[in-house]
Order: C-alpha cells, then structure tokens, then sequence
C-alpha cells in the first residue's frame, strides 16, 4: 500500500513512465490502483518515431505489471516522509509475520 | 340487299345539309325498293317504269354525290366495313368508347402524375431559385392560360402518341380531331380537352376502383413521419426487450456482496496506518482542491471512505454522484438523490468496514479434510520473499571493509581504522558496530513515528486525567521516549568506548535528521545531556574531522558530500543544543564551555564550521549573561569569574592559530566572500571578552584578512549587494572593536 499511497499524492503530475519493452510515455497521471495500473492523460510518446501507432492517442492505461520506470519531478516528492511511511511499513510486515509465525507455531 | 334503317345519328346532326342528305337517302331508298318490286314481278311492271324508277334512282345518287361536299360527316370506314360484314355499326361505336374510356384513364393517370411533380418541382424550385421561378412559366395544374409551349407539345405527344398505340397508324382520330381541334381554337381546345378528359376521368373514377389518389398533400417527409416514427418507436420497444431479459440476475444482496469484497481490500478506517504517505503529505502540503472536499472533511471517519469510494469507483468508469451532480446542478430533486446516495453509499462501506473488522480475515484457511493450511494472500500480507540466512555476517563483511579502508572511502561508523583496536576475542569489530548502530538508528525512528502518532492522538483524548485512555496514553508516550532516548545513548557523556555511541549515531545523515524530531519531546534534563555528549566528545564528531582531511586530496564529490553532511549537522542535529544553550543560565554554560575546551584540542577543532558556530554561541550568551546583575550573589560572581578564565583559555589556545579559522575555498569552486560570515561572527563575539591587549593581539593576526576583505569589497569588481555583505561581514567584528570599515586605509 506504500507506493499506492505515494502515487495517489502524484495524480495530476507530469511523469514519464517507461515500460519493459522500452516504450516510454510522458502524460499526467490521472489515476492509480492498488496493482499500481496507471493511467495517462494527454499523453507523448518519448521517441514517437520508433511508435508511429501511438501518434493518435490521447489517454492510456498501463497494467502495473509492465511498468520498468516511472520518473517524477523531485519537488513533488518528500524523502522525509517516505522513509518514515516505509519505515511504518516495514514494521507493520514485522509485526504481521511475527503474529503469523506465533499462529504457525500455535 | 337488307336494309338497316339506321342512321339514329341523323336525328342528332343538326346540320341542314345533313338533313337534305338524308332525304336524298330516303328517296333512293324508295326507289330501289320500288326498283325491288318491279324486278320481283316482271310480268307486270313495265320497263318504263322500270326505266323510269332507275334514272330516278342514279339522279338521286348523282345529288348525293353533288351534296357531299356541303356535309361534315366523315364516316369510318370500319363503320362500312362493320356494315359489309353485317356487323350493327352501333357495335363499332360502343368498342370506340370503351377504348376511349380506358385510354382516357391512362391518360389521366399520366396526367396526374406529371401534374404532382410539376407542383413539387415548381415549389422546388421556388424555394432554391426565388429570382428564376417568375421567368418560368410554370404550371400548377389549376389556371389553364399559364400552360406554356412545351405543356401543349406535351398534351399533344401524349395524345398522340396514346392514339397511335392503341389503333395503328391508318386509325388517327385522336390525332386528326385534336390538330383539327386544335387548330381552329389554340387555348380553348387545350383548355377544353383537360376539362373533358378530366371529367370522363371523373366518370371512371366513380366506376373504376380509386387507386392511389393523391390529392396536393404535403411533401414526402411529412407524409411519413407518422410512419417512421412508428417504425422507431417499435424498434427502440424491441431493443430494450431484448436487454432486459437478462435483467435482474443479480440480486441487490449479490451486488453488496461484491462491492464489500472490493471495497474492503481498499478501505481503510485510519488514514495513517495504511494511506500514511498520501495522508501526511496532503496534510503538509495543504491539502489542494479537492472536489468534494468540503463535506467530507467534516467527517472524519468518513474521510478515507468516501476517499477511497470515489477512487474505486472512478476505477470502474462510474460516475461519482455527489460530484457531477453538484457540477451540473440539474435541479433539486437530482442533486438531492445523488447526495443521499453517496451518503448511502457511505454508510454502506462503513457497514463492510465494520463487519470485516469483525470477523478479521485470518491469513490462513484449514479446508476440512486438507493436510495442512493454505494461505490466502491478499494487499495486506502479500507474499513473503524468502529469507536466506547468511552466516558469519561478521567476517564476510570484514573482507568487504578492509579494501575501503582508505581515506577517501572511509565509513562513517569504522572508526577503528580496519580492526587497530579491536582485540583478538573482543567481540566488536567495524562491521559489528556499524550494524548496531544502524539499528539503534532505526529504533530511534521507530519510537519517534510512535512519539509522532501518539502526539496526533492526543487531541482526540479526553480531557479528564483519570481516564483509562488517557493513562495508556501516557505509559505508551513515555515507553516510546524512553525507547528513543536509549537508543541516542546520551546518557553517559563520558564514556570508555572510543568513539561515542552518540558520535557514532551523528556520523550517518539519518541520525542527524532524527536529532531535531527526538529532542522535541525530551526532557529539558535530557536535551542537556545530549548537549553535554555532544561537546564532550566534539573532536569525535564526523563533521569535526572532515578538517583532517586536506582539501586537495579528496575528491570532488567526498568534498560534496562533507559539506552535505556539516550543512545537514549545522541544521538539524546543532540547533536543539544551540537552542538549549541560548536559554540556558551562565553556570551551565560555563560548565558547557569548560567541558569543550577540556575534552577537545581547541586549535584544532576551531578550524571546522560547527565548532565556530558553537564557540559563537557560547561566548555570545556568555556575553550576555556577563551583564551585571543588581545582586551580586557569590554564586554569579563565581560564575563570571569563571566565565572570564574560561575565556582567557580559549584565547590562549586559539592564539597563533586565528588566521586559520578562515576556511580556504573549496576544491574546484571560487571563492565566495559570503561564506566567511561564520568567521566574522565568531571572531566579533571573541572580541566581546577581549581585553585591551587581547583585542591587539586579535587584530594583529587577522589584520591580513580584514584587509583582503575591505580590498575587495572597495575594489568594485564584486556586485553591489555582494560587496555591501561582505563589508557588513568585516563590520561585525570591526565594530566590536570600536573600528569601522571605513577607517581602514589601504
């Protein structure tokens, strides 16, 4: 749920996601999911001369599963308050395998 | 030879000569039946007689045959071929007129047909060519004396035409009578013959059954629109027939079941524990408009619902009710609906949250009858990866140490210089502590989150102290400061272990940043314990020996990263003690100060930034609290004596070494004048305390850098403004001294 969250602070914002077979598309975020599937609006195709296909769309969505990259503008973003919503994170996974081990051993 | 005394036509000729012609006739009848007798009955007629009765019979023919000329009879021969063959001439005459009759129907028909289009065409091209229909004769079936030439050639090819179809071309009475007709009377005839035609039409009309009679109606698409409108109507009826036949297969209890599973893999109740980034962002940021902000706010548990509703709709393609509705504003009664729905919707999801928290999903499922249990993942605890135990971290991370042992990779926490002091069975090693450290990092921020959640729960607690939630409150307030307070290891100043736990907490960027965070909710005992730790062991500090290192041989971005590092000190880890400081009475401070000069080589450590910056601070509350009070209480007056040999230290020790508290400019970048402020500043405040002889001393030996300052500030190759700060810079400490920029001579 980390990077849910953290996207859902980058809807509206231009970012350039760059997909697993080397299609890299510029739009603005418009939503996202908890698989992270994304979807663009008034999008731009980065070398739109390899992807002539692709010159008449507008808006896409992309399964979460075939994003490589997503690169963001760094103003929008606070390191800060991600490590410590990771760090939140990372103890919750903790707290929830610890209680799964002890339901494992009981 | 029979006769026919026939001619019923003769009573209806009204001409005169028609009349003599049939008296002739009669006479020359007489005569051959006179003639008729006397040949039947030869013995007594004598041929005198007979002679008598022929001559009279020829003169009859011969008058005949002179009185011809003067009838207007014309007599088909088919009426004599009728009369030769025996036929009654009246049979010709009534086939006549029903070929008449039907021709004429045909002829009607066209002429209707030709007549509507003409009107249609005409109102046509009225309508496109207002200007050109005047010049066109045009004829609209009614006013006969419009009819143009081409109508009467019309008129005329159509009978004509018609004629000759039906009777073969030696039969040509249409023809003949209409050219006849219509050359004795050209408008009249024309005028006429639609007029007879038409009402020999009318006759055949009442006998014949009426088919497509048109009358002027409307044009051709108001004349079907009843229809098509029937014909979509049925088939809009037909398509929705279609559709709902599969209607309703789901039950309105189906359709909750669904939307609970969805929504309750989405929802949650608290917004900081699983939408924490999202939430604290939009809480720092401000939160920026959004749509149907106003009335969610107010709620907040509703507050992450209705978030997350509207997202999971918007997923689905739906509409979000509240919001459209608002935006369109299509009258009450809509905008009502739709609100009361997403509340509906609202407590809806409310409902699922709850039930699900009822009855918590447990992470595994046992199947009656299965050998074991099998896990069901889900967003919450998705699949663990797998974790390898590696053993002997220690020494496998020793090997990585040794080679980056160097100065310019030197870690932050290998302090013990690749295992000089470690002792063969001592269990510590870089590695080992590096680790801890890390560790009682991550605890620290651990307890500060808890600290931080615990301080936004405290506004939702009630007021009274005895409340059992307020007690639990406060023990788990007071576990997780002490948590965060052992992890600093401030505890012990002083301690045996060379470097400082706390030393070696500052050394990594994250610890620094924590610093501010964890001394907001210590204690006023505990920030100055960590204020005491942090001047004793000073020279220990990462920020402090970056000074070691010559510029010149480090790289560029280790230079980078050092003055990362004391911008990142300066800013975050320095000021709860500066600011400690700034409040804090002259005992202390003398205390404070005694303690850094003891512990630390002053010199030495008086060349990097935090240290100045600390040494400015001291002195100048120092300065501050050496105004002296109304009472003179022994324990002041020991402390400004204090104060004053402390101060005479200092000054000792820094004596020789003061031109170097200037920093030479960083590798690869120009000099910047500004950033000597921090110089200025503290050798002002020095000069607070001077005395007469200490301030000569002080300006003996920054008389070169006072100089180069003014030099450059009064050479005018600077900027304005750049100019002005650095001369302001030089004023700071020139000032103190009773000199001004200005008097300097160059």
């Amino acid at each position: 749920m980390l990077f849910y969250s953290f996207f859902k602070t980058q809807v509206g914002q231009q970012v350039t996601v760059e997909l697993k077979n080397d299609l890299a598309i510029q739009g603005v975020l418009e939503s996202v999911d908890q698989f992270l599937n994304i979807k663009l609006r008034d999008i731009h195709v980065v070398d739109a001369e390899r992807y002539p296909h692709m010159l008449s769309i507008k808006n896409c969505f992309i399964r979460g599963s075939v994003v490589r990259y997503v690169q963001l503008l760094p103003s929008t973003v606070d390191t800060a308050l991600l490590q410590d919503a990771a760090r939140r994170e990372a103890q919750s996974t903790q707290q929830m395998s610890q209680t799964k081990a002890a339901a494992v051993q009981a | 030879m029979e006769h026919r005394r026939g001619g019923p036509a003769a009573g209806d000729f009204s001409d005169a000569g028609r009349e003599a012609m049939e008296d002739k006739i009669r006479g020359a009848l007489e005569t051959l039946s006179q003639i008729q007798v006397s040949v039947a009955n030869p013995e007594l007629a004598d041929e005198s007689v007979l002679e008598r009765r022929i001559d009279r019979l020829v003169r009859s023919y011969a008058d005949m045959f002179a009185m011809k000329d003067r009838l207007g009879v014309n007599v088909p021969e088919e009426v004599l071929a009728h009369i030769k063959d025996g036929r009654n001439p009246d049979e010709f005459t009534s086939q006549f007129m029903e070929r008449v009759a039907s021709e004429n129907q045909f002829t009607n028909g066209k002429i209707a047909a030709l007549t509507n289009f003409q009107r249609e065409y005409a109102a046509k091209l009225h309508e496109f060519f207002p200007d050109e229909a005047q010049s066109m004769a045009l004829y609209d079936g009614t006013d006969g004396q419009q009819l143009g030439q081409d109508q009467d050639t019309f008129n005329a090819e159509t009978f004509e035409a018609d004629a000759r179809e039906i009777a073969g071309s030696d039969f040509d009475f249409f023809g003949s009578t209409a050219r006849q007709q219509q050359q004795q009377q050209p408008v009249q005839p024309v005028q006429a013959a639609p007029r007879k035609v038409l009402t020999l039409a009318e006759l055949e009309a009442q006998l014949m059954p009426q088919q497509r009679q048109t009358p002027g109606r409307a044009p051709a698409v108001a004349r079907a629109d009843p229809e098509t409108i029937a014909r979509r109507r049925a088939e809009r009826l037909q398509k929705q027939a279609t559709l709902q036949r599969y209607d309703n297969l789901m039950t309105q209890r189906d359709k909750d079941y669904i939307i609970r599973i969805q929504v309750s893999q989405l929802l949650t109740d608290d917004p900081a524990a699983d939408d924490f980034y999202c939430h604290m962002f939009q809480l720092s940021r401000g939160t920026a408009a959004m749509p149907g902000a106003g009335q969610q706010q107010q709620q907040s548990a509703g507050d992450s619902t209705a978030n997350v509703l509207r997202e999971a709709l918007e997923q689905r393609g739906m509409q979000v009710p509240g919001e459209q509705a608002g935006e369109q504003a299509r009258g009450r009664g809509r905008r009502s609906n739709t609100q009361s729905s997403m509340a509906r919707m609202q407590q809806q999801v409310q409902r699922f949250v709850n039930e699900a928290r009822r009855r918590p999903k447990a992470p595994q499922v046992a199947v009656e009858g299965a050998l074991g249990k099998i896990s069901v993942n889900s967003a919450r605890n998705p699949k663990q990866v797998l974790q390898v135990q590696r053993g002997h971290s220690g020494s496998m991370s020793q090997h990585q140490q040794q080679p980056g042992g160097d100065m310019r990779h030197q870690s932050p926490g290998a302090y013990d210089a690749g295992g000089l002091f470690a002792v063969p069975g001592d269990t510590r090693t870089p590695a080992v502590e590096r680790r801890k450290t890390l560790q009682s990092i991550e605890t620290a921020y651990g307890a500060v989150l808890r600290l931080e959640q615990l301080a936004r729960e405290q506004a939702r607690l009630p007021t009274n102290a005895d409340h059992p939630a307020v007690q639990t409150w406060l023990r788990a307030y007071g576990e997780a400061r002490d948590q965060a307070w052992a992890a600093l290891g401030a505890g012990q100043p002083i301690m045996n272990v060379y470097p400082h736990p706390l030393a070696r907490f500052l050394a990594f960027s994250k610890g620094k940043r924590i610093i501010p965070r964890v001394a907001h909710h210590l204690s006023i005992d505990q920030v100055l314990a960590l204020a005491t730790t942090i001047i004793a062991n000073f020279e220990t500090l990462d920020v402090c020996r970056f000074g070691s290192l010559s510029s010149q041989t480090a790289g560029a971005a280790v230079s980078a990263r050092q003055r990362e590092e004391t911008e990142l000190f300066l800013h975050a880890a320095l000021p709860p003690a500066l600011a400690f400081l700034a409040d804090a009475s002259l005992q202390i401070v003398n205390g404070l100060l005694a303690l850094f000069l003891e512990r630390n080589n002053v010199a030495w450590v008086a060349r990097t930034r935090p240290a100045l910056v600390l040494l400015t601070i001291m002195l100048g509350r120092t300065a501050t609290l050496k105004q002296p009070s109304a009472l003179g209480s022994p324990d002041e007056r020991q402390a400004l004596y204090q104060a004053a040999e402390l101060y005479n230290h200092l000054f000792t020790s820094l004596h020789g070494g003061l031109a170097a508290v200037f920093q030479p400019p960083a590798l690869g970048q120009p000099p910047n004048p500004l950033d000597d402020a921090f110089a200025w500043q503290f050798l002002a405040t020095l000069a607070l305390g001077a005395s007469v002889e200490q301030q000569h001393s002080l300006v003996a030996e920054v008389r070169d850098k006072v100089l180069e300052a003014v030099q450059i500030a009064k050479s005018g190759s600077l900027p304005a403004d750049v100019g002005a700060a650095v001369t302001a810079n030089v004023n700071l400490f020139l000032n103190t001294l009773g000199l001004d920029a200005s008097q300097v001579t160059l």
